[in-house]
């Protein structure tokens, strides 16, 4: 097991692409909207939100995908397969239990949370939430793996 | 290590919630409602 503590994220890379997951630490019910339903999964405390970036990105982008649903909620929107603006997203969120990473789905179009799209290079890995961390099966070798923690505030300016 | 993969596909059951009246689609074990996060709910 991989300890990951509740204000930490993991970063698994290889090459450019990466994942980030982080637990959810707390239990709510997160909605999935299709085009034309609407699915809510209960969340636990030790699933993981993760983010995937085939292409590489921003790891305080990924991060705050995550916050937005861990801590906002935030649905997550699924587009219909074939969908054009599938090429445009650069980072895809999954959430649950176990999530498997596979480079052979369309990217932000399938409602099923234990999949997730992500690079050749780092298809294949399974990832599951447990107490004080993640367990990780079929990382390839060669992957980086790294934890970090994001600070953000807001200060409002004084007119 | 083994990690077992759920292979359902999403399917899911109406639910409403005793607490709110919330109605919705639930997938997977022990649904809450997804406008109060009370677990008191029932398969409609």
């Amino acid at each position: 097991m991989i300890p990951v503590l509740p204000d930490e994220f993991l970063h698994i890379s290889k090459g450019s692409s990466f994942l980030i997951i982080a637990q959810a630490n707390i239990r709510f019910a997160l909605c999935i909207e299709t085009s034309s339903e609407e699915f809510c999964q209960t969340i636990e405390p030790h699933d993981l939100i993760a983010v995937s970036a085939p292409e590489g990105g921003e790891p305080e982008a990924a991060a705050m995908l995550i916050e937005l649903v861990r801590r906002h909620h935030t649905p997550l929107i699924v587009l219909p397969g074939n969908h054009p603006g599938s090429r445009r997203l650069r980072y895809v969120v999954s959430a649950g239990p176990v999530i498997m990473t596979s480079c052979s789905i369309h990217r932000g179009t399938h409602p099923e949370q234990h999949l997730i799209c992500a690079s050749e290079a780092l298809s294949g890995v399974t990832m599951q939430g447990v107490q004080g961390g993640v367990l990780i099966d079929n990382l390839p070798s060669g992957a980086g793996l790294r934890r970090f923690r994001v600070h953000t505030s807001v200060e409002f300016i004084q007119n | 290590m083994d990690i077992d993969i759920p292979s359902e596909r999403v399917k899911g059951k109406e639910f409403r919630c005793k607490d709110c009246g919330e109605g919705f689609r639930g997938v997977g074990k022990n649904p809450i409602c997804p406008s109060c996060q009370s677990d008191n709910v029932a398969e409609a």
